[in-house]
């Protein structure tokens, strides 16, 4: 009974399209590093897919600088200076051009198809808009730390991926991304956010023992709330959500969830 | 005139040949011959052996005296082996690293084994730490402490952060991020206002604004410059930690060595202090804990491997007793030890592990067994070996250094204090100079061991000697010596001592004829070693060595070099002489002529004008001349000039065995009487007439018989010797036969008086109570004609002295 339930589980998983790409990542965040773009990369290479790299001008800054008593106050040295409309262009134009160089270089270095944007908009609805066409968005997390786990080859048992899987192709391609992670030598931990028992044994028959520690954990609805607990508790190395969930979708949820998370967040439309 | 008859100065044959009777050695072959269990002949340098190294008082080194082939190290070696078996086994020693001052290594004294030992541990200690240190490292729980840390300076981070904006936020304040760091600014409403849309907000409101939005500035200034603090806690805490982890990891391993060496209060500072530096090293630890490379292809690791070892200087682990070391080569780096250096990338680096130990270090506490001349003839190894010794230690500095040929910084090693004793084999002559000159010397080697050429031949010491030789045959496996092959053996010891009456004490040489004889059995398809064998042993070796004699002899043959054997001659005489070729000696006859005309009393000797006469052979003329002036010439002036030469001669001419042939010939010259030459002479004169013993006496004789025979014995050939050294005689078969059937003889005399009756055959003469000699005898012609000179003399000079007068009148 099972087995058949289980084939017929594989068929259906088979007719869905859950193939990826196309990946965008938003490189304008405080956050975004070296390492974290080479996980992109990775990922992309790994799965074939084209990556786009998209910096954001914020606006909401922008109509800051404007006002006439603004000030910034430099990160490492607390100095403070001016700072206008003017100079925060010059400084963003200069920021998306330095990281769409590191970007495009190591692209180039794996072959994968690399294409860059510059948006000025707010930023939140900014990328969403933006990614309408994209499988894939890699987000980065608010916090500009020394500690953040944003490379996917990290993810082990006290960082695992942390997946939301309800058998929809967002999941399925949630899975997919974790199973391009397979070429890596060490075993990688995952914690699953399943919403029913088929759910579950769909993980747990997609993603093999000999290269996958799964845990299941059973959740009712998908609530940012729970979310940002489990991200408090859990500590995972990178989440992967489906973006179809209307919460994610709005601005300010998004915006505390990356405010909570110390690690990459990969959108899965 | 009268007639002398010679025959009464002949020596019988049993007196040229001290043989061996074979009949009373009481054995047939030396397979009945018990091994040598003592020395032989050697009962002072023994006793002085024994005491030399039985006493423990400083200052007792051995010198050991004698020349080469007498057996010195073997009895040093015999003695020393006896004695070490009961010896203390003394410590080994180690260098290890100083971690305060690297270029001071200290040096460590542990019990014989323990150096090695822990040379391994230490080894071991390091691979396993190598191993553990990064596991630990990447553990859980490390892992996770660094998180906490982490997670803590994170949390601090957002929690200032998080409260600002919270503050900002019920201020209508909004914290953005720009590229470089942060920005703030009013909202309203969750937007941002705009410039317009501040610009219509009332004054108050707008400088309240501005001051609330100061306000959060100077608090995120406040908070930025925290964070470096917090982080630099955090770096401490981190740093704390891996010092704890690694203190820990450390601790569990290097307690086993502790305990092991609990009782050596070095080891155990030693491993505090490799204790302490890998904790503060740590890092090193980790990263190449899980290097891939190999450690023969990784400087880095190798280097930091290196700073841990244990170089074991002296391993006495399988020692037994006292060390006994023989030092062949005594330069200064072999006995003081040395400092290696490596090349890297252009640069000399060295380190305590390439410190290596000297000949002194192994012999610590034991003995040092090296030759003399070698040590004496290498740079600095003499100062450097007294120095070692009356500082009671060694102290290792680099030659190099010393000499200032090299500037590089190299090691300053701890001294090692040494207990030693010394004992140096030479010859006799370095001896006493260093006694003379070196006063460290005598402070240093108080023991002379005063080893014998020969001992005396009795029919006791001939059977020692026999068992000896049996002792020697079966050492080194040769054929057994049957008793005439022994017999003949120790005639030629005999031989080689100059003395009928003495044996040889020459084990180089004595071994020599026995490995020779052995051949020569095994050639001759014998079992047994015979006299033949031994024989013929004898005859191949001077034939292998005789090339230049028998060119000599044949110059002499073809009358190259005029040497007359037969007839007679006035002031010219048959000398002897011996050549010294290497080990090979032979006896070559030569011309020695005088003049004696009007003169002052100068007797010249021509070698000597022209530099060819050495100090002994000058000393010998001048002899002559006093004997002629004390004997014939005490009431009146001597008037002859005489001159005497070795004709034919174009080398160096030293000692005085001639100066009997050159009084000969000088009397000769005087009294116009000629000298046989069918004989030749040897024999040294002192100023009263008597003759003197020389060396060689077997090899000159045989010398002048080797001529006289090729050229045909006649009968009246012969060869005179000075009586002393009848007693040295052991001549060749053939010579003794030839003196049995009268066809040469040998003539031993006293005085020159019974050398020229020899010579002359007319009767010397003796001094009357006048103080006159017989007018028909040599002496009274000698004595005759000197005054007819001094009467010529006289008469020049009162012409001389008359021309004088007159001209001064005149």
């Amino acid at each position: 009974m099972l087995l058949r339930k289980r084939n017929h589980v594989t068929q259906k998983m088979a007719d869905m399209d859950t193939s990826i790409k196309r990946i965008i990542i938003n490189v304008d965040s405080g956050s975004i590093s070296v390492s974290s773009m080479e996980s992109a990369v990775v990922l992309a290479s790994r799965l074939q897919a084209n990556l786009c790299g998209l910096f954001i001008e914020d606006t909401e800054l922008l109509q800051l600088a404007n006002l006439p008593f603004t000030r910034e106050i430099t990160l490492h040295t607390a100095h403070s200076r001016e700072l206008s409309s003017r100079s925060i262009e010059r400084n963003l134009l200069a920021r998306a051009a330095e990281v769409r160089e590191s970007l495009q270089a190591l692209a180039e270095m794996s072959n994968v198809g690399f294409s860059f944007r510059t948006v000025r908009g707010p930023r939140l609805e900014s990328v969403f808009k933006e990614a309408e066409e994209y499988q894939l968005i890699l987000m980065m997390p608010t916090k500009r730390l020394t500690n953040l786990r944003h490379h996917a080859a990290l993810a082990d048992r006290r960082h695992p991926v942390v997946i939301f899987y309800d058998g929809s192709v967002q999941s399925k391609r949630a899975i997919a991304v974790i199973k391009s992670m397979n070429n890596d030598p060490s075993i990688k931990h995952v914690l699953a956010l399943t919403t029913s028992q088929s759910a579950e044994e769909e993980v747990l028959q997609e993603l093999p023992e000999q290269h996958f520690n799964v845990r299941c954990i059973s959740i009712e609805d998908f609530s940012i709330e729970d979310i940002i607990k489990l991200a408090r508790i859990q500590t995972p190395g990178l989440m992967i959500l489906p973006i179809e969930n209307s919460l994610l979708k709005q601005g300010p949820q998004l915006r505390r969830l990356l405010d909570a998370l110390s690690c990459m967040l990969i959108l899965v439309r | 005139m009268a007639t002398v008859d010679k025959q009464q100065y002949a020596l019988p044959k049993s007196e040229l040949y001290h043989a061996c009777d074979t009949s009373t050695l009481g054995f047939k072959t030396t397979d009945e011959l018990g091994d040598m269990v003592e020395s032989i002949g050697q009962p002072r340098a023994l006793e002085a052996l024994k005491f030399g190294i039985g006493i423990q008082h400083e200052g007792y080194n051995l010198y050991v005296a004698g020349s080469t082939g007498l057996g010195k190290h073997t009895m040093v070696k015999r003695l020393l082996d006896t004695k070490v078996i009961d010896s203390p086994v003394p410590a080994d020693w180690c260098y290890v690293n100083n971690f305060e001052h690297y270029h001071k290594p200290i040096a460590m004294e542990l019990p014989a084994g323990y150096a090695n030992m822990l040379s391994h541990d230490m080894d071991q200690l390091i691979d396993d730490l190598l191993a553990a240190i990064p596991s630990v490292f990447e553990g859980d729980e490390y892992r996770t402490r660094v998180q906490e840390i982490n997670d803590e300076l994170a949390e601090k981070e957002e929690g200032v952060f998080a409260q600002i904006s919270e503050v900002a936020a019920t201020k209508n304040i909004v914290l953005m991020r720009t590229p470089t760091g942060y920005t703030i600014g009013p909202k309203k409403k969750d937007k941002i206002l705009s410039p317009e849309e501040f610009d219509k907000l009332p004054e108050r409101e707008q400088a309240k604004i501005r001051a609330e939005t100061s306000e959060i500035e100077d608090e995120i200034k406040k908070a930025i410059r925290q964070i470096p603090v917090w982080a630099k806690e955090s770096r401490g805490k981190i740093k704390e930690l891996n010092r704890e982890i690694s203190q820990i990891t450390v601790d569990q391993f290097i307690a086993d060595l502790q305990n092991k060496y609990h009782e050596y209060p070095q080891v155990l500072a030693f491993l505090d202090a490799v204790n302490e530096d890998i904790v503060n090293n740590v890092e090193e630890f980790r990263k190449h804990g899980s290097a891939e490379l190999p450690v023969e292809e990784n400087p880095s690791l190798a280097g930091l491997i290196t700073q841990y070892q244990v170089n074991v200087l002296v391993d006495n682990s399988n020692v037994k007793g006292a060390p006994v070391i023989y030092e062949g080569n005594p330069s200064y780096n072999n006995l003081m030890g040395r400092i290696e250096h490596q090349a890297q990338l252009g640069t000399l680096l060295t380190n305590f592990t390439l410190i290596k130990p000297g000949a002194l270090h192994r012999a610590n506490g034991g003995y040092l067994v090296m030759d003399a001349r070698k040590i004496l003839l290498s740079p600095f190894a003499w100062e450097g070996l007294k120095r070692a010794l009356l500082a009671h230690e060694i102290r290792m500095e680099s030659l190099e250094q010393m000499i200032s040929i090299a500037s590089t910084i190299s090691l300053e090693p701890e001294p090692i204090p040494i207990d030693v004793k010394v004992v140096l084999t030479g010859d006799r002559m370095l001896y006493y100079l260093l006694k003379e000159y070196d006063p460290e010397f005598n402070q240093l080697f108080k023991v002379a061991a005063d080893f014998a050429e020969d001992f005396d031949r009795s029919p006791e010491s001939t059977q020692l000697y026999a068992k000896w030789i049996a002792s020697l045959q079966r050492e080194h496996q040769l054929k057994p010596i049957d008793a005439s092959g022994v017999g003949r053996i120790i005639e030629a010891c005999a031989r080689k001592a100059e003395d009928s009456e003495k044996l040889s004490l020459h084990m180089g040489n004595l071994l020599d004829l026995l490995r020779e004889s052995d051949y020569w059995a095994s050639e001759n398809g014998h079992a047994l070693v015979g006299c033949e064998d031994v024989q013929q042993a004898i005859n191949t070796r001077i034939q292998r060595l005789d090339q230049i004699r028998e060119r000599m002899h044949e110059q002499i043959l073809r009358d190259i070099y005029l040497l007359e054997t037969t007839g007679s001659k006035v002031a010219q005489i048959n000398a002897l002489s011996v050549i010294q070729m290497g080990d090979y000696a032979f006896g070559r006859p030569s011309r020695v002529t005088a003049t004696a005309r009007l003169g002052a009393g100068k007797v010249i000797d021509i070698e000597r004008e022209v530099k060819l006469g050495g100090a002994l052979h000058s000393k010998g003329v001048l002899i002559i001349s006093s004997y002629l002036a004390g004997r014939y010439a005490k009431d009146q002036p001597l008037s002859l000039s005489a001159s005497l030469v070795f004709e034919q001669s174009y080398g160096q001419i030293e000692g005085d065995s001639a100066s009997a042939a050159e009084l000969c010939a000088l009397l000769s010259a005087l009294a116009d009487i000629p000298l046989a030459q069918s004989l030749a002479i040897t024999g040294s004169v002192n100023q009263h007439g008597q003759i003197q013993a020389i060396g060689g006496v077997n090899e000159k004789v045989e010398g002048f018989f080797d001529i006289c025979k090729a050229r045909g014995l006649t009968g009246d050939q012969g060869v005179i010797i000075p009586a002393a050294n009848a007693t040295h005689l052991m001549l060749r078969s053939d010579v003794a036969e030839a003196v049995e059937q009268q066809r040469f003889a040998i003539y031993a005399i006293d005085t020159i008086d019974d050398a020229m009756e020899i010579l002359t055959g007319i009767e010397a003469g003796e001094l009357d109570t006048q103080g006159e000699y017989p007018a028909a005898t040599v002496n009274g012609r000698v004595q005759k004609r000197l005054q007819e000179l001094t009467k010529i003399r006289a008469q020049y000079s009162a012409s001389a002295q008359a021309e004088s007068r007159d001209s001064e009148d005149g």
